[in-house]
């Protein structure tokens, strides 16, 4: 109902026609494609998309550049469980000779010991400080009785002894499709993500949650149906686009050396943004944004 | 040498399930006749993803079109089996099934339980284990050996063979074939061309040699490469050497309404490939009959490396309970 109900909203808002890039931070659907064909240009990751079927096509986008999307994004790590691992190592405390330090959580006595639980992991130094990458199959629901099939395994299969099997030093992470729409009620980029498991299989609301700044949960980032297609995503909702855009873009320009930035390195500053809000959703592979200024980055 | 080969993983999107149950509940009913899909692979990725538009239920489309919605992928063409009950799922002999099914070149057989959004599947790429030798046996092809292809003129000329497959992927309207023949025209340019177009003549010129998109993301042999040697063996090529090109391209989207394709000279610097050499001496020439004896292999293992499928379960995607909840 209420995708209904949005879908009306933004079918009833008028077109933007002048541009406000700089002034509001946001973009006329031109604007949209222009920057995403410079994206796709420098990023050949990124491709457009059509509609899945032409009910869902939005008219005031051409009906072959309907929305951006890159797949098969890494994930190494939890979101949340990184947040734990930075919380607790945020904290201060003050050390013997009066001096604020981190704390680590352990007695003076086990300033060397900050691992929690039993570790084997000497070659792997990220986990002494965050939790290992889950690689782990995520189980399915409990109440499903398909979830250990294994009485459905066929040992009368033809041998393969040419076929390779999985090596064990593959790390198997957690994969995701990101999409960019043009939302024309609030006239910026709009991020929808769907993820996969290690097994890839696709993942719950819930799951991909955790995959998100624990700030931006059931908030900015809600679970939605992706409007060009029926499946269920997780969405960065937009309403602030405009204005942080529009901060990002004044400071990057009015700082000390600072130039111009145009329409085509839209993409690029808003890719960066919605970093802080997915920090392990390890898509951005784009290039630094040069205002042309002496301290343009 | 014996050669192994990297298997081809699936990769299922929610969309694609949803989209196949609707058919399910609303057309099929309990028809289970199999459907046909196509499966997109990017080159060197490993991962065959079925999307969507990857269900192909409108008969009105033209295959060729719906390859050309994804063609900075190559697609693989096959069939979906949806069995009424998970007693059917089990008791489907599946080394029956993969012969019956071994001119495809993915297939997926599954199950839905509608009442718990449950959903068992168990996808294949069906191959013949081996090359059929004079004495009737399959056995490994015969490897003699590899070497590089490269862009300074030295070794193979990539860049020549760059020019050529995306000369050929705007003949065939954008889309990427798996399996090709190359060879030098009269006036000494390279072309290429697929490999139904492939006439007797020509098995007998010197400067044909045999492609292969490279699926595998690590430098072992691709499952590609294998369903080539198995459709080589159709060929009269009996008594050779045979040159193979693993080639690993990278791909753009062609926008067909242009009619033109201009290749980014940047990004052709990316393609790699690799020439495998063969002996077909005591290969013979193989027949679907023939292929009849033969156990195909290509069933995909689960996620613990077990021969068995896979499950997924969508209530949290199609159960509107559970879609409040979470969206709450």
């Amino acid at each position: 109902m209420t995708s209904f109900l949005k879908n009306v909203r933004e079918s009833l808002t008028p077109t933007l026609k002048q541009t406000a890039f700089l002034e509001r931070g946001v973009l006329t659907p031109e604007e949209f494609v222009k920057a995403g064909d410079e994206l796709i240009f420098k990023c050949p990751t990124w491709s457009w998309e059509a509609a899945s079927d032409e009910s869902k096509s939005r008219s005031h986008l051409p009906p072959n550049k309907q929305y951006l999307i890159t797949r098969n994004v890494p994930c190494k790590e939890r979101c949340s469980e990184m947040e734990k691992g930075a919380s607790s190592m945020g904290m201060m405390k003050a050390d013997a000779d009066g001096w604020m330090v981190e704390d680590d959580g352990q007695g003076e006595d086990e300033d060397f010991d900050f691992v929690e639980g039993e570790t084997d992991e000497g070659s792997k130094p990220a986990a002494t400080t965050h939790p290992a990458p889950t690689t782990t199959v995520v189980d399915d629901d409990d109440d499903d009785e398909y979830a250990d099939i294994a009485d459905f395994e066929d040992d009368n299969l033809a041998a393969d002894t040419a076929a390779l099997t999985v090596s064990d030093n593959i790390l198997a992470v957690r994969t995701y499709d990101m999409m960019i729409s043009y939302d024309k009620y609030y006239q910026t980029p709009r991020v929808w993500l769907s993820g996969y498991s290690e097994s890839r299989s696709p993942l719950t609301g819930e799951e991909m949650f955790e995959d998100c700044m624990s700030d931006y949960v059931k908030r900015t980032v809600t679970i939605e149906k992706f409007p060009y297609t029926s499946a269920v995503v997780i969405s960065i909702h937009p309403c602030q686009h405009g204005n942080v855009m529009k901060n990002i873009v004044s400071n990057l320009t009015q700082g000390e050396g600072g130039g111009e930035i145009g329409i085509e390195s839209y993409m690029f500053v808003f890719l960066k943004f919605v970093a802080s809000m997915i920090p392990t959703i390890n898509y951005d592979f784009t290039n630094a944004v040069d205002t042309g200024g002496a301290s343009g980055k | 040498m014996t050669l192994a080969f990297t298997p081809l993983k699936s990769q299922i999107t929610s969309d694609f399930w949803l989209k196949l149950m609707r058919h399910k509940l609303e057309v099929a009913k309990l028809d289970s006749r199999p459907l046909p899909i196509l499966g997109y692979i990017r080159p060197g990725s490993g991962v065959v993803e079925y999307l969507e538009d990857s269900l192909i239920l409108d008969d009105t489309v033209e295959e060729a079109d719906a390859v050309v919605m994804r063609n900075e992928c190559v697609a693989f063409k096959g069939n979906i089996k949806l069995v009424n009950t998970k007693e059917d799922f089990k008791s489907c002999n599946k080394n029956e099934y993969l012969k019956d099914n071994r001119l495809t070149d993915c297939t997926i057989l599954t199950f839905a339980d509608l009442k718990s959004h449950a959903i068992v599947y168990w996808p294949a790429y069906p191959t013949c284990p081996g090359v059929i030798t004079e004495g009737g046996e399959c056995q490994p092809p015969s490897f003699l050996e590899e070497k590089e292809m490269t862009y300074d003129g030295e070794g193979e000329e990539l860049s020549e063979f760059d020019s050529a497959y995306d000369d050929l992927r705007r003949r065939v309207k954008g889309y990427a074939p798996h399996h090709f023949y190359a060879f030098k025209s009269p006036s000494g340019e390279l072309r290429m061309d697929l490999l139904s177009s492939i006439m007797p003549e020509d098995l007998s010129d010197q400067s044909v040699r045999f492609g292969c998109i490279n699926t595998s993301p690590q430098r072992a042999n691709p499952w590609t490469l294998r369903t080539l040697l198995t459709y080589l063996q159709s060929l009269d090529i009996a008594s050779k050497t045979i040159d193979v090109v693993i080639y690993s391209p990278t791909l753009r989207r062609l926008e067909i309404k242009d009619g033109l394709y201009v290749r980014d000279e940047e990004l052709g610097k990316t393609s790699t490939s690799r020439v495998l050499k063969f002996s077909t001496c005591d290969w013979i020439k193989v027949s679907p009959e023939t292929l009849e004896g033969v156990g195909m292999v290509g069933w995909e293992l689960n996620n613990k490396n077990k021969p068995g499928p896979r499950s997924v379960n969508l209530k949290a995607n199609m159960d509107q309970e559970s879609l409040a909840e979470q969206s709450a």
